[in-house]
């Protein structure tokens, strides 16, 4: 029995003692973050994102149990610029200095990046919701996954120095990755560089820019605003005029419109997801843009 | 763009020079380094004649240039921007910088210490409503709040609240102004110091123009303060550290100020007794705040709140408790589907007549359902007493209708129906009918707390 015992007590020892593979619990605003932080963290890393694969990350309702996740977070990252304000309360009720701004763990996935759309120094609502750092849909260029992925790989980085080596070979693995399939990307897309694309919301920006597409208007009159029947009108006209072959619309968006738009300009409405998740066929970041590009590039044949 | 024709000679003997010095052997010796513009063209009239090649290619290269002349340059607009590179931001041992900041350029922006300030009014209007009302069938700026917010240190923020109504003529008070501490010290606390709506129930704490409705729920307005149970003092807050639950618990001290009773009727011959809470002085209260996912799409929201204070009418005790619950399920992009519910117990001891303690209560429920970004539409029912020893109550059902212009901007509408048998707020009549209309609007940066 006593030896029994001391085996117990000399295997407890044991086990704390050694050392374990922390869990880093990752928390994030959107399921396009929560792709790139899983290639990133690998198994170190469990992720959770906030927000849902149907929702627009911009309008998300904050939960208590959101706050539960973040007080238990080692890391959160962003998409930043204004986008996700909701996450600013459910930080501050979470009491957790470590993933708020200026923690160790927290991550602005936008730092660093090449921003389109600086507004005018003049900002008011009736411009629409105009994020006042810039078009804040940067995710929507392939290109800049690699971004986000620098920033969440920094910020494991600082909780977890012992995975340095590891964050970072699949860190430099995920860029490389990236960069071989927006060859592919671009392939797909070069007989129709200088298209003309219509768009419901300026969700598209950095997209049509990557790849050399135009954009030609938008369903929305003005960000955030309601499209009304005028404004369709004026943009059904123009869009005949200039003979724009594709619009680019959020599978979330109401389907009137472009659907309306489509049956009097001969424009194909192409339904996408925003999201890794909103389409089943888009289960991480990269098959995202395949099922984006895919349809895209089909419309304009 | 015209070009001088000897700067063109220049140009071009230069290029040719640069290309016959670098790339080239057939150059037989270095001319001097030309000092004017005149040195140039005599080295590129010497190198011409001893290479007659090169005079060719001189001559090619000019006939390239007349054809583009008049030509606007190529625009590039639709330029593939650079691929970040694949470097982790502050890793030191990166040897190429990255992407460029986002910082805005200089002269484009500069630092302020400036807080966020934001206007928010809320135009109301009450129609068809019985007759009596004083403020019927008029449009009128109902209420406007000025909000000022900034982070003053790290871990915390104050925020300030201006605001100024029609029913006081407009004259400007600060509703709230407290800081508020994430954390304090190494203490797993949060804290609130100041003035503020107080976090009694659900709804107390939330500003009139965040709420799905135009009014104040009667239980609210007839159990705690016709406008909001405010108060002076502080709080802690405590997140339980329970994974997979939110349940916070907030404990605070508070000075309330006595409540406006004039016009009030009085009782046993004297007295005025207030609508609302009645407290005055010293109000101690706590609430639970729990919250729980329910699957993906689901959050299951439970509180409650109790507070006691003394009335100054006698020194009468006064409790106040509630319980309240808010279901919210989000079917898709846009869409929810929210159930609220709230009840609320006012107990007055009574000491000046010693007739014991005496218990009104009050409840709403609230259904909610929004198809998408722009539009909700929602349905409440309200049944309240009044507390102690006034008489009466109210039960109504309103029909809401929500329009959001934009972030900031909603036009509203409540119509309203039932029995009121009290006039102590709004003339008492069977079977009233109301129709509220609501415009709120906004600017500037505003947020609010989590509630």
């Amino acid at each position: 029995m006593n030896s029994l015992l001391n085996g117990v007590f000399v295997a407890s020892v044991l086990a704390v003692g050694m050392p374990t593979l922390a869990t880093v619990r990752v928390v994030v605003t959107d399921t396009n973050l929560a792709s790139i932080a899983n290639e990133i963290g690998g198994n170190r890393v469990v992720v959770e994102s906030l927000s849902r694969s149907t929702d627009d990350p911009h309008h998300v309702e904050p939960t208590g149990s959101m706050v539960s996740k973040v007080a238990h977070a080692n890391v959160v990252a962003r998409i930043g610029m204004d986008f996700d304000t909701w996450l600013d309360g459910v930080l501050e009720k979470s009491g957790n200095d470590g993933v708020s701004k200026g923690g160790k763990g927290y991550a602005d996935c936008s730092a660093n990046l090449r921003v389109q759309e600086i507004p005018p120094a003049k900002l008011d609502p009736s411009m629409g919701d105009i994020h006042v750092y810039g078009n804040p849909h940067y995710l929507m260029d392939p290109a800049n996954g690699i971004l986000a992925a620098g920033n969440i790989a920094a910020a494991l980085i600082r909780v977890d120095p012992a995975g340095q080596p590891y964050y970072n070979q699949r860190f430099l693995d995920f860029g490389a990755k990236i960069k071989e399939h927006l060859a592919g990307w671009r392939t797909m897309l070069a007989p129709y560089k200088g298209s003309l694309i219509t768009t419901y919301h300026r969700s598209w920006v950095y997209f049509v820019t990557r790849f050399g597409l135009k954009e030609f208007g938008t369903i929305e009159p003005k960000p955030g605003i309601q499209p009304s029947q005028g404004h369709v009108n004026d943009l059904i006209r123009e869009m005949k005029a200039d003979k724009v072959k594709a619009m680019l619309v959020e599978e979330f968006r109401s389907h009137r419109f472009p659907d309306l738009i489509q049956g009097q300009t001969g424009a194909k409405a192409v339904y996408v997801p925003l999201s890794v998740g909103a389409d089943p066929a888009a289960t991480d970041y990269i098959k995202l843009f395949d099922v984006i590009v895919g349809r895209l590039a089909e419309a304009l044949k | 763009m015209r070009i001088n024709h000897s700067i063109r000679l220049v140009l071009a003997g230069t290029a040719l020079l640069g290309f016959g010095l670098s790339g080239r052997t057939v150059v037989a010796q270095t001319p001097p380094t030309p000092k004017t513009t005149q040195d140039s063209l005599e080295a590129l009239k010497k190198l011409l004649e001893s290479n007659p090649e090169l005079a060719k290619q001189l001559r090619a290269l000019l006939d390239q240039l007349d054809k583009g002349k008049g030509q606007t340059p190529v625009e590039k607009p639709n330029d593939e921007p650079p691929i970040p590179d694949v470097v982790i931001p502050g890793d030191n041992k990166a040897a190429k910088p990255v992407t460029p900041s986002t910082a805005p350029t200089a002269g484009t922006a500069r630092a302020s210490l400036t807080p966020d300030i934001s206007v928010i009014g809320n135009n109301s209007g009450r129609y068809i409503s019985v007759n009596g009302d004083p403020d019927r069938n008029r449009l009128q700026l109902g209420e406007v709040e000025v909000g000022l917010q900034q982070a003053i240190y790290p871990g915390v923020r104050f925020d300030a609240f201006l605001i100024a109504d029609s029913t006081n003529g407009f004259i400007a008070r600060f509703e709230e102004l407290y800081a508020s501490i994430s954390k304090v010290g190494s203490l797993p606390f949060g804290a609130y110091i100041g003035k503020e709506r107080l976090t009694f129930g659900k709804l107390n704490h939330i500003h009139p123009h965040s709420r799905n409705f135009v009014d104040q729920p009667a239980p609210l307005a007839y159990l705690l303060d016709p406008d909001s149970l405010n108060g002076d003092g502080a709080s802690i807050n405590y997140l339980l550290p329970i994974p997979g639950l939110f349940a916070n618990v907030e404990l605070g001290m508070w000075n309330l100020q006595p409540a406006d009773t004039s016009g009030l009727p009085r009782f046993g011959g004297s007295q005025k007794y207030p609508v609302g809470a009645g407290i005055n002085g010293n109000f101690t209260s706590g609430r639970l705040w729990t919250s729980k996912q329910l699957g993906t799409a689901t959050e299951l929201e439970l509180g409650a709140s109790h507070g006691f204070g003394r009335s100054d009418i006698g020194g009468d005790n006064v409790r106040l408790s509630g319980i309240d619950l808010t279901m919210r399920n989000f079917p898709g992009t846009f869409k929810r589907i929210m159930l609220q519910a709230e009840a609320i117990w006012h107990t007055r001891q009574d000491k000046l007549t010693g007739t014991g303690s005496h218990t009104r209560s009050g409840q709403y429920v609230f259904a909610n359902y929004k198809p998408d970004q722009y539009f909700d539409y929602g349905f409440r029912f309200d049944n309240s007493s009044l507390p102690w020893p006034l008489a009466g109550r109210e039960t109504s059902f309103s029909l809401i209708w929500s329009d959001h212009l934009t972030e900031t901007t909603t036009l509203r509408l409540q119509y309203k129906f039932g029995n009121r048998s009290s006039d102590l707020l709004l003339p008492s009549a069977r079977k009233f009918s109301e129709l509220y209309l609501q415009f709120v609007w906004g600017g500037g940066s505003h947020s609010h707390s989590l509630q």
